[in-house]
């Protein structure tokens, strides 16, 4: 009796404890699930009304399951050549996201680790673009694209976005932190510049190159300006974001809710993918330069 | 190992820029604007640039488009429907490299014209006189008629049948007053049901047609001064907010919809005050609805709607200006226009085209009539700032915070700024 004694109150004690804690889990699950159903909801209501009819769309309570399914709206999408502008997005956010980096690292590397006279001068000169806004860019881009020829191709899609500003900055700073003693314990061993710049430095850089790729990347896939002031008649060459604001046109209120939110998935859900995937490259990323910083 | 990865990986990055760059160089030669291609002898390439609209319309224009190239093998037009056609427009204006012909607005015409972007064709038409006068109006700025209108919309009175029904009011006419619409929109109006009789937004575009059926004005004909501050504005302010004030109106916002034509349609409201674009949209979207059309109500001015307009100009400083103006006069002349309007979606401009329309179209009559007192939408350069004016004010007068006469002095104010620039 008294052995059972004292063995139930710690028991009761702990069971309490473990009751407790079960609770806050649950709340804190039921808390975290309320949050992600704020943020999922209007996702899934986009996706669920992208297969509604028009007048289904205007019901009221909205319905998150569609009563008649209906392919109508990405029919409207097909009908117009939406399978050629994402490619064109997907073709030119690749080609500008690989440049980008490319000639960003290049860029970077030299002005941080090459001195020669007037790099500081350079490198702020390069900074100080950052702080042109990019609407006053517009009327002095399109005359210089039209008077290069360069209007309504590829080439004037692809060239103004080869390397920016912002990418030089992000790799400058971060070769800024790589310790000189690498580079010169690689120059002992007979590197020279170009290997040391791939084989050394580089890897080295990789968590700034993958938040550049997902910069550049995205940037790309969103850009809706330069697009519109390059592409001026060839319909061939839009870009998903483009087409989205065709198909909105001047319709007005008459807009059709359905083909546009099917565009909008179209255009985002790859989008989402890669961020999916690469999300764990980027911690990763992180994690590496962590430990062997 | 990493190291090495990584270096492969550059390598590939590098070479995939290289491949990438290779398909770009040889594409620029191949896709250049339609209307620099280099021309075959003796034929005018022309881009004629719009905004897109429904399919519907796209497929139509496109249509009405190849029938000219067909018929003209010297002047070969490319039909250039864009998205954000304002910063488009703008920029290839102000980049030397306009479209030959393309839309403009009513409403954006001053701003054209004072930019000297506008070659003034509209006397080269044929038969200047068919289109109407209230169109003409809406595209000559100081004697100059610019250019001709391609189509047109006009405000109009739309009422739910079965809700009159219901109620058993007989439906609205084109001899309705004021009176008439206020003794309607109280008693179709029903509190628990969620029903108001009459939805309006605070919206310049819609009280303006109060105003001029008020007799008021928004300036005096020469836009030397603003008339907003009068007895006549005051009336038309206070019989408009006096609606929501009382109950018997309501704006979308409070009917649960995005514009008065989606409150209609669902039935919130019996009626509304909105131009041809609503019937494609309540077709497509609310196909069981039953209503019916008729003209705005007469006010003590007698009556008064307002004309939405656009059309086609042709670039000033464009290389062909006078091939672009064989088309123009095509597409808004008997033929071109026929074609275009006959879809019914938008109305012709030409008088000689009402007749055929109207067998094509019967209910679509009073928005058509609209056109014989149609007031133009339409300014000074810079009147956007009186136009936000109002509708702030609206919106607060339609709250109490402001009274009519509060309003009407601001805009007054505003505006007078706005001509003193």
């Amino acid at each position: 009796m008294a052995a059972s004694m004292t063995t139930t109150a710690p028991t009761a004690v702990r069971r309490e404890s473990r009751l407790r804690e079960n609770i806050r889990l649950v709340l804190s699950y039921a808390l975290l699930f309320l949050i992600a159903l704020v943020f999922l909801y209007p996702f899934v209501l986009a996706i669920s009304t992208s297969f509604k009819t028009l007048p289904e769309i205007n019901e009221r309570p909205v319905a998150l399951i569609p009563q008649t399914f209906t392919l109508e709206g990405y029919q409207r999408m097909f009908a117009l050549n939406v399978g050629r502008w994402a490619f064109n997005s997907f073709f030119i956010a690749t080609t500008v996201t690989v440049s980008n980096v490319l000639f960003s690292a290049l860029a970077g590397y030299s002005l941080t680790r090459i001195a020669f006279p007037g790099s500081r001068f350079v490198f702020l000169a390069i900074i100080g673009t950052m702080m042109i806004p990019g609407i006053v860019q517009l009327i002095p881009m399109f005359i210089v694209l039209k008077t290069l020829g360069m209007i309504d191709s590829y080439t004037g899609l692809i060239i103004p976005k080869m390397v920016t500003a912002f990418g030089i900055f992000l790799m400058a700073q971060f070769f800024e932190a790589i310790p000189r003693e690498i580079e010169e314990a690689a120059r002992i061993d007979g590197a020279g510049r170009f290997r040391m710049f791939f084989q050394i430095v580089l890897p080295l850089a990789r968590p700034a190159i993958v938040a550049l790729v997902i910069f550049s990347f995205q940037g790309s896939w969103n850009e809706f300006m330069h697009p519109l002031i390059v592409i001026t008649t060839n319909q061939d060459l839009y870009t998903l974001p483009l087409g989205l604001a065709f198909l909105r046109g001047g319709l007005g209120q008459n807009l059709q809710w359905n083909a546009l939110l099917a565009g909008s998935m179209l255009t985002t859900v790859p989008m989402a993918t890669i961020f999916f995937f690469f999300q764990r490259y980027f911690i990763e990323g992180i994690s590496y330069s962590g430990v062997k910083g | 190992m990493k190291a090495k990865h990584f270096a492969l990986l550059t390598l590939l990055l590098a070479v995939a820029l290289l491949l990438a760059a290779c398909p770009a160089q040889p594409v620029a030669p191949a896709a250049p604007a339609a209307a620099e291609q280099p021309a075959a002898p003796g034929v005018i390439n022309l881009q004629l640039m719009g905004w897109a609209s429904s399919d519907a319309e796209n497929v139509r224009l496109q249509e009405v488009v190849d029938g000219w190239n067909a018929a003209n093998p010297d002047i070969q037009v490319t039909l250039n429907l864009v998205p954000d056609y304002d910063t488009k427009l703008q920029t290839s204006l102000a980049g030397g490299a306009p479209p030959d012909i393309f839309y403009v607005d009513s409403f954006r015409l001053p701003d054209l014209v004072a930019a000297g972007a506008l070659l003034p064709i509209g006397d080269q038409m044929t038969d200047v006189d068919d289109f109407y006068p209230s169109l003409r109006e809406a595209f000559t700025v100081d004697n100059v008629f610019y250019c001709p209108p391609k189509d047109f919309a006009t405000l109009a009175l739309e009422y739910n049948t079965d809700l009159f029904d219901a109620a058993g009011l007989a439906y609205p006419t084109a001899d309705w007053t004021w009176d008439d619409l206020r003794a309607a929109a109280e008693a179709l109006t029903d509190k628990d049901a969620g029903v108001v009789g009459f939805a309006i937004n605070p919206d310049f575009a819609r009280w303006i047609a109060f105003l001029y059926q008020a007799g008021g004005e928004v300036t005096t004909p020469d836009f030397s001064a603003m008339t907003l501050n009068t007895p006549e504005a005051l009336t038309a302010m206070e019989f408009y907010v006096g609606l929501v004030r009382d109950g018997f109106a309501a704006p979308a916002s409070d009917l649960d919809s995005g514009w008065p034509g989606e409150a209609f349609g669902k039935g919130r409201a019996a009626m509304t005050m909105e131009g041809n674009w609503i019937v494609p949209y309540l077709k497509d979207q609310f196909p069981n609805l039953k209503y019916g059309i008729t003209e705005l109500p007469s006010g003590p001015a007698g009556k008064a709607t307002m004309a939405f307009t656009v059309c086609y100009g042709v670039a000033a400083n464009g290389r062909n200006t006078e091939a672009a103006t064989k088309v123009v006069d095509y597409l808004t002349g008997p033929v071109g226009m026929k074609a275009w309007t006959d879809l019914g979606l938008a109305m012709p401009t030409r008088q000689s085209l009402r007749e055929g329309w109207l067998t094509m179209y019967p209910e679509l009559e009073p928005m058509l009539s609209g056109a014989e007192y149609a007031r133009k939408w339409q300014f000074r350069p810079g009147f956007a700032d009186v136009l936000d004016t109002i509708n702030s004010g609206l919106q607060e007068a339609f709250g109490g915070l402001k009274t009519p006469q509060q309003v009407l002095e601001e805009a007054q104010a505003v505006g007078e700024q706005v001509l003193a620039r």
